[in-house]
């Protein structure tokens, strides 16, 4: 799974403050390509601080965190889909007045010619670059099974599908590393099982890494290839998901000072 | 017919609208733009002037439209940017003899050029905040013209009048009917603008900036320019709207200015319905410039109470405006309503 001795992603003593609360204190974990890594924690662990961080919506105070071995500080959110990081988000954030389809496609715009220009003379080679993102949309779609409700808004979608058609637009940016923020929250138990094959199958088929934050230890313990614990702001374990499970420290936040 | 209909640009489309109605959209397009043209030869006097007026606000309105609707942000102060449009035509004509039907050009450098300094600054503002800068612009425009200061340009408190030559006499036009055929060719290109811009990847942009501006950034969108277009976009429409306006009426004056122009911009953006490009403009350019007049005409002295009154009452029926109202009509019309809801064609944007 190595490449070139760089991990995909790599976190370095990242250290978060706001105001006078360490909200994530010296993280580091590193995920590798077409790893799935869970990211579990109890509420106010820091999981969403760090994935936000992440996404480069927050800065951290201090520590750095590289990609292929680069820095990301410097960058704003608006260029991490060019460095193949796509993310979902944990209270759906579609374009609610977008169809279906125009939802998926603004995953897929950074790459395409958005100027004034390109729209306005909407020439052979804008024309032939639209077709054919086109056709992978459309390919996406069809993968996901949202391919009949293309045509149609995001308002009257319900919560499972909303969920399916963030995945979407997140592929759509091809990225290398897609990071989902509790996809399992507020879906039912079948919902959940379709989630974990859906991880699986798309890790395999968009030879992505997933960074899975989840409340669902369940899923989290059977789709991860790793898991790493997080509380308090801290890392507290990190290995393979029994490992993980079995870990004191991890019983302690999660079930309370007599488990351990 | 709806000229929006269907979508231009195809590939941004949903696919499946394509094939069926675009040859349609196409010929109802072409139709409309020729009636337009025909029109010189119908109309006379007056009645071109009122046509050219119309559609000189309803370039701006078409303008506005796409920072109002599709982007979401709020400018009550546009009126100062087609009065920028309006003098700088004005005095182009009056003390460089420039040819009429080429001032909206530099009318429009001009004012896109005021709404770049304007634009930087106020866009850091959103929403009420942006409303009331904005305002600010127009509640100083007319004092601003009337200033000695500039007087020597602008001609202060008398204003200019404009002498606008006809077409060249092969042409067979007299000057009413050469304007409002320069008012028509800037109308068609704008309507043309306006429709790839919203259609294409910028009208994503901008939808996606003003329905969730962080997962706009999180897709790559870069929002701050997103932004900065759709304001430099609405500014040039108005300039140009304000050239062609001073154009038809051949005389400028700060009291053509006042800030209530602002407000019938406004009004005609929303009155005409939010997010349809073409139509929408279209119809609130009518209202605001027929319906003062044909309220006057119900009760004198009252009009205003009347014209209130009418707005308020489309508000209340359709929200999204007159154009909303005509899809709905459309929508009664044609058997294929059940399908178009489905599809999502009567979407607020």
């Amino acid at each position: 799974m190595r490449q070139n001795g760089n991990p995909l992603l790599e976190v370095r003593d990242l250290i978060i403050r706001f105001g006078g609360v360490v909200a994530l204190n010296e993280i580091s974990l590193e995920i590798h390509e077409q790893e799935i890594l869970g990211l579990i924690g109890p509420n106010g662990a820091g999981k969403t601080t760090l994935f936000n961080c992440l996404s480069r919506l927050y800065r951290q105070s201090s520590g750095d965190i590289l990609v292929r071995g680069e820095t990301i500080t410097p960058l704003g959110a608006e260029d991490m889909a060019a460095r193949g990081i796509g993310r979902t988000f944990q209270n759906i954030a579609l374009f609610e007045t977008m169809t279906v389809y125009e939802n998926v496609l603004t995953g897929a715009q950074f790459a395409m010619n958005g100027g004034l220009a390109a729209d306005i003379f909407n020439g052979a080679k804008v024309r032939r670059e639209r077709a054919e993102t086109r056709e992978r949309i459309m390919h996406l779609l069809s993968l996901l099974d949202l391919a009949d409700i293309a045509d149609h808004t995001i308002a009257d979608q319900n919560f499972a599908v909303r969920k399916r058609i963030e995945f979407a637009r997140a592929l759509a940016a091809k990225p290398s590393l897609l990071m989902l923020d509790e996809p399992a929250g507020g879906l039912n138990r079948e919902e959940v099982r379709h989630l974990e094959d859906l991880i699986r199958q798309v890790r395999d088929e968009f030879k992505v890494a997933v960074l899975l934050v989840e409340h669902h230890l369940n899923l989290v313990m059977k789709v991860s290839d790793r898991v790493v614990a997080m509380d308090f702001g801290q890392k507290i374990a990190d290995g393979l998901p029994h490992e993980v499970r079995a870990h004191p420290q991890v019983l302690r936040a999660y079930l309370g000072e007599e488990a351990a | 017919m709806t000229m929006e209909s269907t979508d231009m640009t195809q590939a941004l489309s949903a696919p499946r609208s394509r094939k069926v109605s675009l040859p349609f959209a196409r010929l109802g397009y072409g139709a409309a733009a020729l009636a337009l043209l025909a029109a010189t030869g119908v109309l006379e006097g007056y009645e071109l002037f009122l046509a050219s007026s119309i559609l000189s606000y309803a370039i701006a309105a078409m303008g506005l439209n796409v920072l109002m609707g599709y982007n979401g942000q709020i400018s009550l102060g546009h009126g100062a940017f087609f009065a920028i449009g309006a003098y700088a035509a004005a005095i182009c004509i009056d003390r460089f003899a420039v040819p009429f039907a080429l001032t909206p050009v530099i009318a429009g450098i001009v004012g896109m050029g005021a709404g770049w300094l304007i634009g930087k600054p106020a866009l850091r503002l959103e929403g009420v905040y942006l409303a009331l800068a904005t305002f600010g612009l127009a509640i100083a425009t007319p004092t601003v013209l009337r200033s000695d200061l500039f007087a020597e340009w602008t001609g202060g408190v008398q204003g200019l009048f404009l002498l606008i030559n006809p077409a060249p006499e092969w042409a067979g036009l007299d000057l009413d009917q050469s304007i409002y055929l320069a008012v028509v060719g800037y109308f068609l290109l704008f309507a043309f603008l306006t429709l790839r811009l919203v259609r294409g990847l910028n009208g994503k942009a901008w939808i996606a900036t003003r329905d969730n501006p962080i997962a706009a950034r999180a897709m790559g969108f870069d929002v701050t320019r997103a932004k900065t277009r759709a304001f430099v976009f609405s500014v040039l429409a108005c300039s140009v709207g304000g050239a062609l306006q001073a154009v038809a009426v051949q005389f400028v004056a700060p009291d053509s200015f006042p800030f209530f122009l602002s407000i019938s911009l406004f009004t005609a953006v929303v009155v005409g319905g939010l997010c349809s490009p073409l139509v929408g403009p279209l119809l609130g350019a009518v209202f605001i410039v027929m319906v003062p007049n044909v309220t006057e005409e119900i009760w004198q002295g009252g009009s205003w109470a009347v014209y209130g009154g009418v707005i308020i009452a489309i508000m209340a029926i359709q929200p999204r405006g007159l154009a909303g109202m005509l899809g709905w009509v459309k929508g009664k019309l044609t058997t294929h309503t059940n399908r178009k809801q489905q599809t999502g064609r009567n979407r607020p944007c």
